[in-house]
């Protein structure tokens, strides 16, 4: 372990570590990565970028050693990872196979002795994370101090979650500070853990070992009925504003002060807590069901009693309980595997649940107990010694002590975690170690990240406005106070003043004077003050806005435009409270696999011998069943692949003494077809399932013993076939370790696999061969589909046979176009896509059910498995030495595996070294990106291959052309001193201690040359629906759309061209950079022509010219990069877009680079940004870049784990639920079902919401603040009193109950512009993304609006009333009816359109007013310790003057924002009016206007400037709208 | 009343608040009031609406539900030294106007003849159903208000406000409630009598001529800078508050000379 030293540089560059070290895993890594940062050239090196969607494999020799490497795991012993790694045996470096570990990229430090093998993530972590969690050791350090014996340095093996929750914890770690008499989980401390079954029954709770512990039943419940209250008060008021209102009451409290009754004081502020209280309720009810859920989830726990599993409930599973799991099933409990179904105890687990990482990770039973060969539960009686439980995900030890003194490790490959799933293994069994609350799942389970929109930071920053008005008014009034006080001193001391009543006869006179002296009067009346006009901080604006916003969600949940048809799903709103982001957003970052395409691979072209086979795609249609795209046969491959093997197979049908037969003759074309197929079923990571996974245990819970454990896939293929055919075969024959061929005579089917019951074969040589017309064949309507299933025909019928073949074809199936028949074995399409399924598989599989289920992480092997499958070369079964292949016309056939070199994104490759059955060849099979064989194809050869080299890349270049993931097949046959010298170092860089990963590296490229090409492929991944006019109206309505992908530049491009995030007018520039300098120069290049190109462009508006197309052009040669588009002068402003890959963002987000800045200033300049072969890390932190450095909304959407961070980057998250799983989901704050979908989640709802939101915050900051100045201004007329006229009651309630439901249906049901105006007008948008509802001084003009209504509605009100017999409560009545009035009518006026619902609200709120005020007014002579306002309501009302005052006063204060709001309206309509006006145009000729949506059932536009124009007759409207006209001319009539 | 002499009645109760010191002053209708013709008194810069004032009461005292202990508002006028609940309590009640103004029509021949007032139905019908009860009992010491006491500014007891009406006595007494009410401003007037009508010659109006008007002054002003008026003043459609035909304004106190204006001033 290195020293301290290296500590801060390993951090300081932390971000392109992190994903350079995208390989690194294993032992030794870490002293490669010290070294590199150390040298600070080694570390360059390693800078590349790894993509998950290419389905890298890594080789994980030794799980373990990456514990050992580290402090705590390295005290074990050696020999550990030994048991896991001795399988491999000679292999040596052979992988698993099918695993992956960290696919996000790693970070490895070197520095402080402490190691993080980290995470996607770790860079989007706030700026002084790294300080933080420095700190946090520190303080765990302290904590441990006791704990001499720890190891200094621990690792820390962080996964993204992990990270993730690092951040959540430092909130914690800050509460454990505070709760210090709570027990902080202490590492160093082991417990001990006994099965339960060894435990004797009856033992009371206290006297059992495992007594202690937790059971397994959670609580993520916040409270309990009875703590619900306190703890629920004690949280809202960690809320400022209502800690705020809770100092106003009890401010209220102080005699002297008191403003108001107590009680009354109290009320907004219950209000706003009861509010808060029952929705806290409700979602911690939600949690609890959820809870309860989880908790009564059934699994098996093995019962002493009964000798067998028990179904039990999860939460009735304690510590020491044995479970039994099947594959798929949910881990309970954090578990120590003790046996599993694979024979060397091998299981997987996908942890997506937990860190949202989708790939399988291994993890392996406990060796070493004696109980390897059969595992018994009921003989577990081992102790077992672990640590306490702590979060961290990848941390785990322990150790069972053996009655010989051994000791064997519990290291975390022995840990499946809750939460996690089972996979790709039948069953396992394990003990329960961690239960509940103490299973790192639940330690790690932190709450939903609460963010803050835009519009909500500018709306609290106005709240401070309005903290600081109140002051202004408080101080205001307080001098006042004084002053007028001051007027009275003298005379109010000696109590001559009868309305300055003396505090207290009995008291001194010095009390008098001090009460009535004006200094102290004025301190007095301050607070008072405050209390009076605490009104103007809006209380009810938060709980407001929060009704407002779960409304607008529901709303955006209703909408069935979000449903997909296809796959059912519909838009998932996860976080609630930031809709109007969506109307706000001007950057969309976005994935492009299986975001914007389907991520639904068809293998569609491929090329093999210079010659380009096409497939035609089949759709399909019906997308609920879950099916994949497919497609047909090529006719004239299939021809050649027929032809090739007839002679070969049968020409000799016993040959297998002669390898040559299976060779085809040297070099020839249809070798090299064989070949390509062979590569595409081969040289993959594909796990080949052959049946669904299957539990041994029966039902009742007992374990049927299952001798054959682990060939029980093979054995099943064999029985089968056992009852289909008459050839024996033992087997053994199938054992799993033997290098056999396998052949079977061709009178049997090819393989059982291949062939469904309907096509079983009849035994009868004789028969001639029937043809049967799949379902397949009517199901797909795809005429040109060859799914016709031939039965295996006897050998001997066959040549016979073949000249009837084609016109009983035609007859069969008319539709299909003459084929020559061949013998292939092809599977219907339908059998074949449902083999492919994962999800397919059915939980009871019969013995004949039985096709290979093929699981890869990357959907392009899948796609060429698939391909491969089809024309008959099916892979069978993939273990770690062997690969069993169904080769067409041939039968089954092992191949060992000698090598696999894994793909990473360096090579951009990946190879398998196998040895051929027959000639025991050493060949080497090799995949990649086109650019990545090429290069590395043997130069000395013929002029036909060079020809046929040439014509392969010109079919590359056509697929990269049309859009297609282009891959090149390439071989080499090894000689035998060849492999031996190349294993041999192999074998050393392996074993390297330093510099592994880069000795690893040179040794693949050292064997990954010379190499033949075989061929390419060129699969499509079909852009989804709607894609191109999504992105055209995203583009169009001013959001920037970047494009960040894994995949390669042409690609990338290609696929920009088609989505229409690239349009051929557009300049293309492209920052392909090797160097740092180079990615510099090349930018400002680009910046310093578009500077020349503005500059020009400038020059020619003034002159009114057309630019000059070549004088920006020139100097464009000498660097690397080149610019498509040459006429891209025609456009006088044109748009430009930027093409960056991978390696050039490497140097641009290098902190030390300083190009951050260029580049986004580049990039500011284009239109349309991509990125290629970027990783997760990369996005995220091009996310972050663009969000701080260019202050930015951002918006990101992903479908993948891989986009995870990304999506948790950006300001909205927007996962697309697509193929890939739900971890981008889960990450998201809304989760669409396709990406069209965005445009109207962003267009129309986000348009909506922001429109709403904005005018509803500005409208009840004016609410609040007009009703408050009113009070303001009676002061002048009570002497600064702090009295009011509108009495305390309404005071309280007006803001809260009577003018706050119009403005909520507003916000929740107003449209400014339809939906439809909005979707054809995408650049209405730019309402939302320039903020233009809600500007800085938008506050201010409300402020001043409310200023001016209050003036008008007091002071208009005071004349009327001036030396009147009014009473002062008479006055306010009036007052406030107007009050009411006013605001209804302001919102009236702000409304857009008019639906029921509107005049629903306000009708509401009147009535409420009249009805609260009948009920107050009228009932309570003499309560609630005010004043009594008996009778006031009826009296007010039933006087003339007070419906004279109340309508003048209304209607000048509204007049002048209707005046201006008509006079814009008419004059200079701003964009959103002038399409409605334009729209509204279209409309009067068809004059149907009848819109529905989902938010409400019809609704009818309804402009204000309508009333203005004077068109309104001419406007169409429904019967429901008819009252709503009414009402508002009513309104209007007064002006 | 020391006819003659020129001190003015506010210097008189000045210097000596229990003193009474009457005055009257002459006025000249020059138009006739339509009929139903109220007689305000008014006060200027007096701040009922004062916040300490406005509070300063007992609502359920004044419903006549409780008469041994008062809110804390009423403070310093709930009790007296000795624990007796003022009633009723409070710096409203307290400081209840207590002039008493008389009409005078000054007939042709120069006899003066006393209008009649009618001083029942100028509180709201509510207030005074409702809102102003008296505690059970006869309205006396030893009855309905035997553990109260009369608030330090009153002359007389609150059961002694109309000794000849017993529905206007005690809380239910129409001045008081009339006063109880507190104004908006701190220029207002309270309604005061109305004119009776059945009299011979204001059967269908307030006839034009000569009247005075009588004050009994004890209300006073000086301390606080006000002004006491008496208006005349007829109701109208829009309720007789503002939209009157014309108005006396009689303005004793600080300025001590009897000022009567017939004006139409501002209609709407």
């Amino acid at each position: 372990m290195n020293g301290t030293s290296g500590g801060g540089d390993g951090y300081g560059d932390g971000s392109a570590r992190a994903y350079g070290g995208g390989g690194a895993y294993g032992d030794g890594s870490a002293h490669a990565y010290s070294s590199g940062g150390a040298s600070g050239v080694g570390g360059r090196r390693w800078c590349h970028g790894r993509s998950v969607s290419h389905g890298g494999v890594m080789i994980t020799r030794e799980p373990l050693t990456l514990d050992q490497a580290s402090g705590v795991g390295g005290t074990l012993p050696q020999g550990v990872g030994g048991s896991g790694n001795s399988v491999n045996g000679a292999g040596g470096g052979m992988a698993r196979g099918h695993q992956r570990t960290f696919s996000h990229g790693q970070l490895v430090e070197g520095g402080r002795g402490h190691r993080r093998a980290g995470s996607k993530t770790d860079f989007i972590l706030p700026a002084g994370h790294e300080q933080r969690e420095r700190e946090r050791e520190q303080q765990q350090k302290k904590t441990l101090t006791r704990t001499t014996s720890f190891p200094k340095g621990h690792s820390r093996q962080a996964s993204r979650t992990e990270s993730i929750y690092t951040i959540r914890q430092n909130k914690r770690t800050l509460l454990q500070k505070l709760m210090f008499w709570k027990k902080v989980p202490d590492e160093s401390r082991t417990r001990v853990v006994v099965a339960n079954h060894v435990v004797p029954p009856h033992v009371s709770r206290g006297q059992h070992p495992n007594g202690g512990y937790p059971d397994n039943s959670i609580c993520t419940t916040k409270y309990t009925i009875l703590s619900f209250l306190p703890k629920n008060l004690f949280e809202q008021f960690h809320r400022f504003a209502n800690l705020y209102f809770l100092f106003i009451v009890l401010l209220n409290f102080v005699p002297a002060v008191n403003a108001f009754g107590k009680e009354v004081a109290m009320l907004p502020l219950l209000f706003v807590l009861g509010i808060t209280a029952i929705k806290d309720a409700f979602e911690d009810r939600r949690r609890y069901l959820s809870d309860s859920r989880v908790n009564n989830a059934t699994c098996r726990v093995y019962s002493r009693d009964q000798g067998r599993y028990v179904k039990t409930e999860w939460k009735h599973v304690r510590v020491g309980d044995i479970i039994h799991l099947s594959c798929n099933e949910i881990i309970p409990a954090d578990l120590v595997v003790l046996n599993s179904s694979d024979e060397y105890g091998i299981c997987f687990i996908e942890s997506s649940n937990l860190d949202g990482e989708s790939n399988l990770k291994q993890r392996q039973s406990i060796k070493g107990l004696g109980m390897d060969d059969k595992f018994e539960v009921s003989k577990f009686d081992f102790l077992m010694e672990i640590g306490a439980p702590s979060t961290k995900i990848y941390h785990f030890t322990g150790t069972i002590p053996l009655q010989s003194g051994e000791r064997v490790p519990l290291t975390k490959d022995n840990l499946l975690l809750r939460d996690c799933a089972l996979r790709n293994t039948d069953y396992i069994e394990g003990i329960v170690v961690y239960a509940g609350r103490e299973t790192k799942a639940m330690l790690n389970n932190g709450g939903t990240r609460y963010k803050r929109s835009k519009l909500e930071r500018r709306m609290n920053i106005e709240v401070i406005w309005c903290v600081v008005i109140l002051f202004v008014m408080c101080l205001i009034s307080a001098t006042g106070s004084g002053l007028w006080q001051n007027y009275y001193e003298g005379n109010a001391t000696l109590g001559l003043v009868p309305f300055l009543p003396l505090n207290s006869l009995d008291s001194s006179l010095a009390k008098i004077k001090l009460s009535n002296n004006s200094v102290w009067v004025g301190f007095i009346s301050f607070w008072t003050f405050v209390i009076i006009y605490q009104v103007i901080i809006p209380i009810s604006l938060y709980v407001t806005i929060e009704v407002i916003k779960l409304m607008q969600i529901y709303h955006i949940h209703c909408d069935k435009d979000f449903k997909d048809k296809k796959s059912g799903k519909t838009i998932e709103c996860r976080a609630l409270n930031i809709p109007e982001e969506l109307g706000q957003v001007e950057y969309v970052f976005t994935d492009k696999t299986g975001t914007l395409t389907e991520n639904n691979m068809v293998f569609q072209r491929c090329s093999i011998n210079g010659t380009d086979y096409a497939h035609t795609p089949v759709i399909n249609k019906n997308q609920n069943s879950g099916q994949r795209d497919t497609f047909t046969l090529n006719n004239q491959l299939q021809e050649e692949l027929a032809s090739i093997e007839l002679p070969l197979i049968y020409a000799q049908p016993g040959s297998r003494q002669n390898p040559a037969a299976l060779s085809p003759p040297k070099d020839s074309s249809s070798e090299r077809i064989m070949d390509f197929f062979f590569t595409l079923a081969a040289c993959n990571t594909v796990v080949v399932a052959k049946y669904p996974h299957r539990d041994a245990m029966n039902a009742s819970g007992m374990i049927v013993p299952n001798d054959n454990a682990n060939n029980s896939g093979v054995s099943e293929v064999d029985n089968a076939s056992h009852n289909n055919s008459t050839t024996s075969i033992s087997s053994s024959f199938w054992g799993l370790n033997r290098v056999k061929r396998g052949f079977l005579p061709f009178s049997r089917p090819l393989s059982p696999i291949a062939s469904s019951p309907r096509s079983t074969p009849p035994r009868t040589p004789e028969s001639s061969p029937r043809y049967t017309t799949p379902p397949s064949l009517s199901q797909n309507h795809n005429p040109s589909s060859v799914s016709i299933t031939l039965n295996p025909i006897n050998q001997s019928n066959n040549l016979e046979n073949i000249h009837e073949i084609p016109s009983d074809i035609q007859v069969a199936s008319p539709n299909t176009s003459p084929v020559r028949p061949s013998l292939l074995n092809i599977q219907s399409a339908q059998i074949y896509n449902s083999s492919i399924m994962r999800d397919s598989r059915s939980l009871t599989p019969s013995p004949m059910d039985i096709q290979p289920i093929y699981e890869a992480e990357s959907p392009d092997e899948l796609a060429l498995v698939d391909a491969a499958y089809k024309y008959g070369f099916r892979l069978l079964r993939r273990n770690l030495h062997n690969i069993l292949i169904s080769l067409p016309g041939y039968g089954l056939c092992e191949y060992e595996v000698l090598h696999v070199l894994p793909f990473d994104s360096n090579r951009k490759r990946m190879s398998i070294i196998v040895r051929h059955p027959d000639t025991q060849e050493k060949i080497l099979y090799c995949k990649g990106a086109d650019s990545a064989i090429l290069d590395n194809l043997n130069r000395s050869v013929d002029d036909k291959t060079k020809l046929r080299i040439f014509r392969t890349q010109q079919h590359l270049n056509n697929y990269s052309k049309k859009g297609l993931r282009v891959l090149c097949m390439a071989k080499r046959v090894l000689t035998d001193s060849e492999y031996e010298d190349w294993a041999m170092k192999h074998k050393d860089a392996e074993n390297a201690l330093s510099n592994r990963e880069h000795k690893l590296q040179d040794s693949y490229t050292r064997i990954e040359k010379n190499l033949k090409l075989i061929g390419a492929t060129g699969i499509e991944d079909r852009l989804q629906d709607g894609v191109p006019e999504t992105i055209q109206a995203l583009r169009n309505a001013g959001i920037v759309v970047w494009v960040l992908t894994g995949d390669k530049q042409e690609t990338a491009v290609n696929i920009a061209y088609s989505c229409a995030l690239f349009v051929p007018s557009m300049e293309i520039l492209k920052l392909n950079a090797r160097t740092k300098d180079q990615a510099e120069q090349t930018i400002q290049f680009y910046l310093q022509q578009i500077k020349q190109q503005e500059e020009i462009l400038q020059r020619n508006e003034m002159q009114g010219t057309v630019p000059d197309p070549v004088a920006a052009n020139s100097g464009m040669i000498q660097f690397t990069t080149f610019q498509e588009n040459n006429h891209r002068q025609s456009e006088p402003v044109k748009q430009r877009g930027l093409v960056v890959d991978g390696r050039t963002l490497v140097y641009i987000l290098d902190r030390r680079a300083n190009l951050k800045k260029a580049f986004l200033t580049l990039a500011g300049k284009c239109s349309a940004v991509l990125c290629c072969r970027a990783t997760p890390l990369q996005k995220a932190l091009i996310v972050r870049s663009a969000k701080d450095s260019l202050k930015v909304l951002t918006l990101a959407v992903g479908d993948g784990a891989n986009d995870v961070s990304m999506i948790q980057t950006a300001d909205v998250g927007v996962g697309i639920s697509g193929v890939e799983g739900r971890q981008a989901v889960m990450a998201s704050d809304y989760a669409i079902a396709r990406f069209r979908h965005l445009e109207k989640l962003l267009l129309v709802h986000g348009h909506w919401c922001y429109d709403r939101l904005s005018r509803i915050i500005l409208y009840f900051f004016y609410k609040n603040a007009s009703f408050v100045l009113i009070l303001l201004c009676y002061q002048l007329y009570n002497g600064f009193s702090g009295s009011s006229m509108i009495d305390q009651m309404y005071l309280m309630v007006f803001n809260l109950f009577f003018t706050s439901i119009p403005p909520i249906f507003v916000g929740i049901y107003d449209q400014d512009a339809p939906a439809e105006v909005l979707l054809a007008q995408p650049q209405l948008y730019a309402q939302g993304r320039e903020s233009r509802l809600y500007k800085p001084h938008s506050f201010w003009v409300n402020i001043l609006d409310a200023v001016y209504q209050a003036i008008v509605l007091f002071f208009f009100a005071a004349v009327l009333h001036e030396d009147s017999s009014a009473g002062m409560y008479q006055f306010g009545m009036t007052v406030t009816h107007s009050c009411l009035v006013a605001q209804s009518m302001h919102i009236a006026i702000e409304t857009k359109s008019w639906t029921v619902i509107h005049v629903l609200g306000l009708v509401l709120s009147f009535l409420l007013f009249y009805g609260f005020g009948a009920l107050y007014t009228m009932t309570c002579a003499a309560c609630l310790g005010a004043p009594s306002q008996y009778g006031e309501l009826p009296h007010a009302l039933s006087s003339p003057i007070h419906w004279l005052t109340v309508l003048l006063t209304a209607t000048l204060a509204v007049l002048p924002r209707f005046v201006v709001r008509a006079v814009l309206c008419s004059l200079n309509p701003d964009e959103v009016t002038q399409a409605l006006i334009d729209n509204k145009g279209t409309q009067h000729k068809d004059f149907m206007v009848s819109w529905s949506r989902s938010t409400s059932s019809s609704s009818v536009y309804r402009r204000n400037c309508a009333e203005e124009t004077g068109d309104e007759a001419s406007e169409p409207f429904s019967s429901l709208v008819t009252t709503t006209t009414v009402v508002t001319t009513t309104d209007e009539a007064e002006v | 009343m020391e006819k003659g002499e020129p001190r003015a009645c506010r210097d008189v109760i000045k210097d000596n608040i229990s003193e009474t010191c009457t005055c009257q002053k002459n006025f000249t209708v020059y138009e006739s009031f339509e009929k139903n013709v109220y007689l305000y008194y008014g006060l200027d810069n007096f701040y009922q609406n004062h916040r300490r004032y406005v509070k300063s009461r007992d609502d359920k005292q004044l419903l006549g539900k409780d008469d041994t202990a008062v809110s804390n508002d009423c403070s310093p006028f709930g009790t007296d030294g000795e624990g007796m609940v003022y009633a009723p309590c409070g710096a409203i009640a307290n400081s209840m106007f207590n002039d008493t103004l008389k009409l005078f029509e000054i007939k042709l021949g120069g006899q003066a003849e006393e209008l009649n007032l009618i001083k029942t139905g100028i509180a709201w019908p509510s207030d005074r159903k409702i809102k102003f009860n008296n505690p059970p009992g006869s309205l006396n010491s030893t009855g309905a208000f035997k553990n109260n006491v009369k608030p330090p500014y009153w002359t007389k007891n609150v059961y002694e406000l109309d000794k000849q009406d017993p529905s206007n006595n005690g809380y239910k007494n129409e001045d008081l409630i009339v006063w109880m009410r507190s104004a908006a401003f701190p220029t207002f007037r309270k309604l005061y009598r109305k004119i009776d009508h059945n009299m011979t010659g204001f059967k269908f109006s307030f006839p034009k001529g000569q009247y005075y008007l009588e004050v009994e002054y004890n209300y006073p002003v000086d301390s606080f800078g006000g002004k006491k008026r008496m208006i005349l003043s007829t109701t109208s459609f829009l309720g007789g508050k503002n939209n009157f035909l014309g108005i006396a304004y009689i303005t004793v106190g600080s300025v001590d000379q009897l000022n009567i204006n017939q004006n139409t001033p501002y209609s709407d």
